[in-house]
């Protein structure tokens, strides 16, 4: 955290959804400095405007107040395809109306790269086949998307983003619908990519513990904004996670990994762990 | 992944349409041998016309040449817009039963044509021809339902297609009671409302055939981001396509097709539903080969569902757009039934 270079700068933002008349704050006044080549986990509960801090970094949603920068420029200077090319994201849900192939998704990824008229070349072929091959999706290159299943998808989706070659990859809940085994692949790549290719990652997560085992800061959001930030010991602790998320939880290090290791019970199982508050 | 794959979709299609054209050419109750309608049409080409020695009456040329190439040329000009069209609206609302009409296009164009009749009373009237009629009709339902789903600066797509259920369904209120005050025109309004390629000759489609023709292009130029948009539009944007103005320009040139198609030809059901479905079961979505192979498809489509219109009763015609429901519905049904299994 000393000395590290800030790629993102977020300054005082306030957002709001909705109408003139029952407009609602999602997020306040919230501040935080992302450095370059690390992986943020964005942590909370469920309607704490983690995905509404993404999307304001995307620039997909108009800031209500505050600003937020990329290398030093205001997001609202940056051209679309320009910010395509630093900064790729990966959104909750990617519908799947028509078969495509594997390939031709992937393929979509060089889009900001390519003129109106363009058409993709040699380098953009082999761009697109390497960061298949790191998501291990190169073998499912020419089948159709809609026969693919959740852990399958959500890797070529991966890849797509990868295709961008960006310096910054934001992911809203990227392995929230897929069993353990997938759920540690993904974020194993995730985590190759960090450490290969300097990309910074800001990722939202729901799993606490996987949180704490693959980031290495984490952005705990409450009351629309950051109510702790820090590395995984200093924001999971017991304090922080009864009063976010209004429960019971006991924390120990696992033994393993040598990282918090957060087990939730709810406020009327006082009993089970023997504990008072 | 192979640049040229769809290369031989495209002679195919390419060849297939020429065929069809001289083929549906010769065919009619006219009695005109096929051999007859072939030196006519080649006589009409430069370097040829020259070659050529008119062996045959005037009359045969004037039904070739007046009659069935320039209505053999709209059907071709409407279906392959009515095609394209479809494809553009199923990519961009993301919904695979879109069809050019789904924006209240054809309900619009429908008052249009049925006001124009009852004000003026004739068909193709002086005053108020039904053709730029309907086109106002058609455009003005476009804008309603356009402005309709605008919430401050975005358009949802969702949004877009409740307004042009909305906008469609007051349009046919209006056109109900357009048609039970009309007791002299209502077979012209009804025939017009099924479709029919019948009316025009070559002055029917000049001006329009052009505005169509750069219309569809531009669509076909758009494929790649159209592509992008089918992926939703979060990920649109998150590959920076600037999602709302891609949006504007596509409706616009759809709706500009479409309405053009509706005022040229009435309401021919189907084609535009049906075709990009096939060609999508064939080549797969990406739109980059899909619009300009659909366009090619439509158009062959509507060269035979027209022709078989104009032969099944001959001398008589049946409107066009029952011909194509009528070939279209069950073949979309059993699309429909295969993809079940699969």
């Amino acid at each position: 955290m000393q000395n590290q270079k800030v790629i993102i700068k977020i300054d005082n933002i306030t957002c709001k959804y909705g109408g003139k008349r029952d407009d609602k704050t999602i997020l306040e006044g919230l501040s935080l400095d992302i450095h370059a080549a690390e992986i943020i986990g964005i942590i909370g509960p469920n309607g704490s405007g983690k995905s509404t801090l993404l999307k304001a970094i995307a620039a997909q949603l108009a800031l209500a107040a505050g600003s937020i920068s990329i290398n030093d420029q205001p997001l609202y200077k940056w051209k679309p395809k320009q910010l395509a090319k630093q900064l790729a994201f990966v959104p909750q849900d990617n519908p799947m109306t028509f078969a495509y192939t594997v390939w031709e998704i992937v393929m979509m990824g060089r889009y900001p790269h390519l003129d109106f008229l363009e058409s993709e070349d040699e380098k953009d072929r082999e761009i697109v086949r390497s960061s298949m091959e790191l998501t291990n999706t190169w073998e499912l290159r020419n089948r159709d998307i809609q026969a693919l299943s959740g852990g399958e998808r959500q890797r070529v989706v991966l890849a797509r983003a990868l295709t961008q070659k960006p310096k910054i990859l934001l992911l809203d809940e990227p392995i929230t619908a897929l069993d353990v085994q997938h759920q540690v692949e993904i974020l194993n790549i995730i985590k190759q990519l960090s450490e290969q290719q300097q990309v910074t990652v800001i990722c939202v997560l729901h799993d606490l513990n996987l949180a704490a085992r693959y980031c290495e800061r984490l952005a705990l959001i409450h009351n629309r904004t950051i109510h702790a930030l820090g590395s995984p010991q200093q924001v999971l602790t017991e304090e922080h996670i009864a009063s976010v998320y209004n429960c019971n939880p006991f924390v120990m290090t696992n033994p393993l990994t040598g990282m918090p290791e957060v087990t939730v019970f709810s406020n009327a199982d006082d009993k089970i762990i023997g504990k008072s508050r | 992944m192979n640049k040229h794959k769809y290369i031989w979709w495209y002679a195919g299609l390419t060849a297939g349409l020429i065929i069809s054209f001289v083929i549906t050419s010769t065919i009619g109750s006219a009695g005109i041998s096929a051999w007859t309608a072939i030196a006519i049409i080649l006589s009409k080409l430069p370097f040829l016309n020259n070659i050529i020695e008119p062996f045959w009456a005037s009359m045969s040329e004037t039904i070739i040449w007046q009659v069935r190439v320039p209505r053999n040329l709209t059907a071709m000009l409407v279906g392959s817009g009515l095609a394209v069209a479809g494809a553009s609206f199923q990519g961009l609302l993301r919904n695979p039963l879109a069809d050019p009409y789904i924006l209240g296009i054809s309900s619009g164009a429908a008052v249009g044509a049925a006001l124009s009749l009852t004000v003026t009373g004739v068909f193709s009237s002086v005053i108020f021809g039904v053709t730029p009629a309907a086109f106002i009709g058609a455009m003005l339902a476009v804008f309603l339902v356009y402005n309709l789903a605008k919430l401050g600066n975005r358009v949802a797509v969702e949004t877009l297609i409740l307004s042009g259920v909305v906008v469609g369904s007051f349009m046919t209120a209006v056109l109900s009671l357009l048609l039970i005050r009309m007791y002299s025109n209502l077979h012209q309004v009804v025939f017009w409302l099924m479709g029919s390629l019948g009316k025009g000759g070559w002055e029917g489609i000049t001006w329009s055939a052009l505005i169509m023709l750069l219309a569809t292009i531009g669509l076909c130029l758009l494929a790649r981001p159209l592509n992008l948009m089918a992926m939703g539009e979060t990920v649109a944007q998150g590959l920076g396509v600037s999602t709302e103005r891609l949006k504007r320009v596509i409706l616009v040139l759809a709706s500009l097709v479409t309405a053009l198609a509706v005022s040229i030809a009435g309401t021919i059901g189907f084609v535009g539903l049906v075709v990009p479905h096939i060609v999508r079961l064939l080549i797969g979505p990406d739109h980059r080969a899909l619009l300009p192979l659909s366009a090619f498809a439509g158009a062959i489509f509507l060269l035979w569902a027209d022709t078989l219109a104009r032969i099944i009763l001959a001398p008589s015609e049946i409107p066009v757009g029952v011909v194509t429901a009528f070939i279209g519905a069950p073949f979309f049904g059993y699309l429909l039934r295969r993809r079940k299994q699969i």
